[in-house]
């Protein structure tokens, strides 16, 4: 058995004596004549600013937000019931009051949250909240045309959490980076019922490119080639385009270690339910999805367990809960760290 | 001689009495740590000269933007490379394997299992055992968080764990 510390050895000398072979050559004198092409801009240049870029604008991000926010309230409150939990109908804890809510679809089937979170009263960062309400919206706009699509966004910051994948059977399309550099996940659900992921980065187009994902995410599913755009910058690795259950995977925040939640996925069921840590009075939540990026294992009695912690889904990552609205959600709770024996022997 | 503009600090180039750091003096000072960080990023020489070369370009370009040219060089480096780095996967897969190259087998079968990974886990792992640099540096240099930049090479080590088990004579 190969021990973790024998390979960080194999690969510093490996890494070592490959960079040590490579003795750059003296380039300058065609650097020079590159650069002597270039201008140096005074100032950076303009970035135009559209409506999906611009969503990072303050000011802007706001009014649409809160724009929506009324809207969306408006209609929830007209059309959906505020106690409804069970899977398949809209999960709901509004506040009059306050405007902030996560709103939980779950088509029959589909990844279920059994529960409902509500944000805190003060809202602190409006924009996600408008993804997510877009991300209801739009989930319950698909649900009610016969189509089971999840979609959840993650990031730092408000402009990556954005995203209308259209695509049929698609469960899940995760958008994590910002731009320049981004990583989007990929979870979609075959005809014949089996699930794959797929897991695309890119440094030259920014990742919040519905058509984009829509056209990978089907392209994934169906094994077609890659949209051409996407060929020069999207990375889908066959190994990923697996049914769920891949290399085991899991994210640890070593600031909060204990903060982890669990689920559990059954034979013939998929549901990875949040089963929230009981942390500290108050915690923050980051992860309540991000199913590929789980860890995953099976145990005796064929029950497949994953597991996520913290650095995945921070679109709610910029919300704290109190520890009663975590537990609300959770029908069970598992507190589990790293050491924890309940943890599988890494492979 | 090319020069460019204020900068606070300007890496290991060193900083003219006017407060200018010389972009030929940065090229020369960094140039060969560079290639050789994008050697280990894409594999191919040619490509990671390519990629340096770009870098300077793009920062030239980017002067007045660049706060600390050494580390935002670096950031390009490490994006482009690993952009390259993609685009060389899918052409190997549709090329004849490279003539191999005579290596100790530890460093040959590391190298091979290396490349296997995909660019951010490799990224991740060249930037932190052959830079040595902080999560936050890696962060930084992925544009990521720190916990995705930890999450990256801990599944990096794992997966080369596994795979190096694979081909332990004594597993």
């Amino acid at each position: 058995m190969v021990t973790t510390h024998e390979v960080e050895q194999r690969l510093r000398r490996t890494m070592h004596a490959m960079a040590d072979s490579a003795e750059p050559a003296d380039l300058w004198p065609d650097l020079t004549a590159r650069l002597a092409a270039v201008p140096t801009p005074a100032r950076p240049p303009e970035v135009p600013v559209t409506p999906r870029r611009g969503i990072r604008r303050p000011v802007v991000a706001f009014a649409v937000a809160f724009t929506m926010v009324i809207a969306t309230l408006g209609v929830g409150i007209v059309l959906h019931p505020f106690d409804a939990t069970e899977p398949g109908e809209v999960a709901r804890v509004v506040s009059r009051d306050d405007l902030a809510y996560i709103p939980t679809y779950l088509p029959p089937g589909a990844p279920s949250l059994n529960g409902s979170l509500s944000f805190e009263t003060e809202p602190r960062h409006p924009v996600p909240r408008l993804a997510l309400l877009q991300w209801a919206d739009a989930t319950e706009t698909r649900a009610a045309a016969g189509l089971s699509v999840w979609e959840s966004m993650t990031g730092d910051s408000p402009h990556d959490a954005y995203g209308e994948p259209e695509a049929d059977g698609l469960w899940v399309v995760d958008l994590i980076g910002t731009e320049p550099s981004a990583e989007f996940h990929v979870v979609g659900q075959r005809d014949d019922g089996s699930v794959f992921t797929a897991i695309g980065t890119g440094t030259d187009v920014h990742p919040v490119d519905s058509g984009l994902v829509r056209d990978l995410a089907l392209a994934v599913r169906d094994g077609a080639p890659l949209p051409a755009e996407l060929e020069e910058w999207v990375d889908v690795t066959p190994a990923s385009i697996e049914p769920l259950v891949p290399e085991p995977v899991w994210y640890f925040n070593s600031a909060k270690p204990e903060s982890h939640i669990t689920g559990r996925i059954g034979p013939d069921v998929f549901d990875p339910r949040i089963e929230l840590v009981k942390g500290p009075e108050r915690c923050e939540m980051v992860a309540v999805r991000a199913i590929p990026a789980a860890r995953c294992w099976r145990e005796n009695s064929g029950t497949l367990t994953w597991q996520i912690a913290d650095g995945v889904a921070a679109a709610l990552s910029s919300y704290k809960y109190s520890a009663d609205e975590l537990m609300a959600v959770a029908e069970s709770m598992v507190l589990m760290s790293p050491d924890d024996p309940r943890f599988p022997p890494e492979e | 001689m090319i020069r460019a503009g204020t900068s606070p600090s300007g890496a290991e180039a060193t900083p003219d009495a006017d407060g200018t750091v010389d972009l030929e003096e940065l090229y020369r000072a960094r140039q060969g740590d560079l290639v050789r960080l994008a050697y280990l990023i894409t594999g191919s020489h040619a490509v990671a000269e390519e990629v340096v070369q770009d870098a300077f370009v793009k920062l030239h370009r980017a002067w007045d933007r660049a706060q600390d040219p050494g580390p935002y060089v670096r950031r390009i480096v490490v994006n482009e490379a690993r952009s390259r780095l993609r685009r060389l996967a899918v052409e190997r897969r549709h090329a004849p394997p490279p003539v191999p190259v005579v290596l100790p087998p530890e460093i040959d079968e590391t190298w091979t299992l290396l490349a296997g990974l995909s660019p951010r886990r490799r990224v991740a792992l060249v930037l932190h055992y052959y830079l040595d640099l902080s999560i936050e540096d890696i962060a930084d240099a992925m544009e990521c968080r720190p916990a995705t930049a930890k999450s990256l090479i801990h599944r990096g080590l794992a997966s080369l764990r596994r795979k190096l088990d694979g081909h332990d004579p004594r597993s």
